[in-house]
């Protein structure tokens, strides 16, 4: 099974405590792919509207979100704010593992 | 059940000068890093009770103008559909979420998702103990709102939390009375605003900042609180806020403290333009460190000048005013002019006293632009977190000075940040 | 030392016009006594009193003549005279042109000792201010600013926090209750 997430997330730069997770993609995976896998799979496309060089996708469970830059391939995984304090860690792993088997189902 | 558009109607931009207004009612955007100092600076010039009161009150006077302006409409007529359109505001600006059981004569109301509350738990967790209430906006607005809901006059009804998530509560809980209060109030209105302020003028980089402040305003015409009342954008925690409020409780407190503690005058001045810098870091590092400004504009490369055009963008995009860039020697000397600020204007409008508050976002700002340009590793995504912060700000090599102001009869705003 | 403590004891002296006390490290102003004539800024003053005093010992002990005891300082409206006090403060007498300078001198040994004693024991609270102000510098959310806060809470100027040797009892006490506050805790790890 090849992974198409390259690295596990780690805290994005920000001022929120651990809210943000930058977390690295495939450079194999095109961008309108991982649109489509992420659509695909239950997640919201919560725009912003008129802004194409910007995607922003709220996760089927939790109220995450997946801020995604399609121009360079970057993705912030976004923690919903009110998630408390000391599951946050948790829960950034819990949405990249979501992700990691979203962009893998159907690998060989 | 209230139509948050019909309430963004009445938004409008003073193109010229980049100021907004909602119900002619002046706004500018905050995050809570900025809003919780702010506060903070209050209570420490008067105390944590009398802060708490006049913070409340500056809550009050400023969503009483607010909410007046947006039911001149006639489209909000009975004291249900009022309160529910003034809690949906509240909602809609990022301010958390208020239920309001009350009727002429006052009750009782719960708060979920507060701001300051939330973002004082979000800011300082257990590190902190907090013995008072944080949400006095609410407590303000919660005033406002009934009193306007039920035809009564400005300072009829007073609210008061009598409990905090900041203090450990578990939700925030609000007492609304009748009181008989003498509130003045004076508030900027867009056509004074426009009467009274300089003309405007270009500066350097103009293309490239009009450009960005362009799409940055597109995009937060879109921004709003989801049903919780919650604004995370750019990875920030931001609201709509009352500029009001924070000219109230700026001129209000430096009177008190000119007259009871002179020799801390100083102290709050520099702890205003303190704010200023905290502005700068959370807000505008925050959002150039974003995903979205790396989709609306490019990531910093770790060239100077991307970072002083993004904060000058920023600081126009949220209605601070049109800051320009007069001058910048990398590393030596930055200056900026503005025809007026969102502070200054107010100031300027204020009837003649010794004590108006000087400007703390416009030098506060310019010195956290220049640490921001030449003191962040933007090409190695240098962390943007409390460390750094302190290590910026407490080694400093700049300083900065207010030259000019529309306040003392100058055709503009200008700080001059340059070495120490 | 507190400004009605220095009133009561200098008030009366013929042709004064104020008196200040201040450190002379780093010219804080400890007490002032302005009669109703006088409006100036007392602290502007003491910092440059401090200064002065400073200086003038700085020079005095270039020619081996030890530190200044006393200034006189002769202006068209004003004699202002500086006695030291002690190692670290000095009082600055304004008084009249008028006024004798036979009667400035007596008057200035005379209160010497009863501004000297009203000064209190620093070397107690020097240390526990310099403590105090060490712990908050370590322990603030926002260090860099946590000094102003505390000037901001208790009105005392930034000029005297940097020097915490030259806080009185009281002023030692409203620093104390300001950093618990800021640090949100109900003693501080340092007290007794």
């Amino acid at each position: 099974m090849t992974s198409l997430v390259a690295t596990p997330p780690t805290p994005d730069r920000g001022c929120r405590n651990q809210i943000l997770w930058e977390c690295g993609l495939s450079p194999t995976l095109h961008a309108e792919d991982f649109v489509a896998r992420v659509l695909a799979a239950g997640a919201r496309d919560v725009g912003p509207p008129g802004i194409p060089s910007l995607r922003m996708f709220e996760a089927p469970e939790g109220g995450h979100r997946l801020v995604f830059v399609p121009r360079t391939s970057r993705l912030q995984l976004r923690l919903d704010a009110m998630t408390p304090q000391g599951t946050r860690v948790d829960a950034a792993r819990a949405l990249h593992a979501w992700l990691v088997e979203v962009l893998t189902r159907g690998e060989a | 059940m209230t139509n948050i558009a019909h309430l963004f109607e009445s938004r409008s931009t003073m193109e010229s000068h980049q100021m907004d207004f909602l119900a002619e009612t002046q706004v500018v955007f905050h995050c809570h890093h900025f809003n919780l100092f702010f506060d903070q600076t209050i209570d420490d010039a008067l105390g944590p009770e009398r802060g708490t009161e006049l913070r409340v009150e500056a809550g009050h006077k400023s969503a009483y103008h607010l909410l007046r302006g947006l039911f001149r409409s006639g489209r909000y007529r009975t004291p249900i559909e009022r309160l529910d359109a003034a809690t949906t505001l509240l909602r809609a600006m990022g301010h958390g979420r208020v239920d309001s059981m009350t009727n002429r004569s006052g009750g009782t109301a719960t708060g979920d998702y507060l701001h300051y509350g939330f973002g004082w738990q979000e800011k300082y967790g257990d590190a902190v103990k907090r013995n008072h209430c944080a949400d006095a906006f609410a407590a303000g607005f919660l005033s406002a709102a009934n009193e306007l809901a039920y035809d009564l006059d400005l300072g009829s009804l007073a609210t008061r939390e009598s409990r905090c998530i900041a203090t450990g509560e578990r939700q925030c809980h609000f007492e609304v009375e009748p009181r008989r209060q003498r509130l003045l109030t004076s508030n900027v209105h867009p056509s004074t605003a426009e009467a009274t302020l300089p003309a405007s003028f270009e500066g350097e980089f103009e293309d490239r900042i009009e450009a960005i402040t362009k799409g940055l305003r597109e995009f937060l015409s879109g921004v709003q609180g989801d049903e919780r009342g919650v604004i995370d954008a750019f990875g920030v925690l931001v609201t709509m806020h009352l500029a009001d409020y924070y000219n109230h409780l700026a001129n209000d407190t430096l009177r008190v403290v000119a007259t009871e503690k002179p020799h801390a005058q100083d102290a709050f001045r520099s702890l205003l333009v303190e704010s200023g810098q905290v502005c700068s870091f959370h807000t505008f590092g925050g959002v150039l460190a974003s995903p979205e400004w790396d989709g609306m504009v490019g990531a910093p490369s770790g060239e100077p000048s991307e970072v002083v055009v993004g904060g000058l963008a920023l600081a126009r995009a949220l209605g601070f005013g049109r800051w320009s860039l007069e001058d910048w020697i990398p590393e030596k000397q930055l200056v900026l002019g503005s025809p007026g600020t969102y502070e200054s204007l107010f100031s300027r409008l204020a009837p003649m006293s010794p004590h108006r508050a000087p400007s703390g976002i416009f030098p506060g700002a310019a010195l956290g632009i220049m640490s921001l340009a030449h003191r962040v590793d933007w090409a190695n995504k240098q962390p943007l977190d409390a460390a750094l912060y302190r290590q910026l700000v407490s080694n400093n090599p700049w300083k900065v000075e207010q030259t000019h102001s529309i306040v003392a009869g100058d055709d503009r705003d200008r700080v001059v940040v340059s070495l120490k | 030392m507190n400004d009605e403590q220095l009133r009561m004891t200098v008030s009366t002296i013929p042709r004064l016009r104020a008196c200040a006390v201040v450190s002379t490290r780093g010219g804080a102003l400890r007490a002032t006594y302005l009669s109703p004539t006088e409006s100036w800024d007392a602290i502007d003053f003491a910092q440059v009193v401090g200064r002065l005093f400073d200086d003038a010992s700085g020079a005095l002990g270039l020619i081996g003549a030890g530190g200044a005891e006393q200034l006189l300082l002769e202006a068209r409206g004003r004699r202002v005279a500086l006695q030291a006090l002690d190692a670290n403060h000095v009082a600055a007498f304004v008084f009249d042109r008028e006024a004798k300078l036979g009667m400035i001198r007596h008057r200035l040994d005379d209160l010497r000792a009863a501004l000297t004693e009203n000064l209190g024991d620093h070397n107690g609270t020097a240390q526990r201010g310099a403590t105090i102000l060490e712990y908050l510098e370590r322990n603030a959310a926002d260090t860099h600013a946590a000094l102003l806060r505390v000037s901001l809470q208790t009105g005392l100027p930034m000029s005297l926090l940097r020097t915490p040797d030259s806080l009185s009892e009281a002023e030692l006490e409203s620093v104390a209750a300001s950093v618990r506050q800021i640090l949100g805790v109900q003693t501080l790890g340092i007290e007794s």
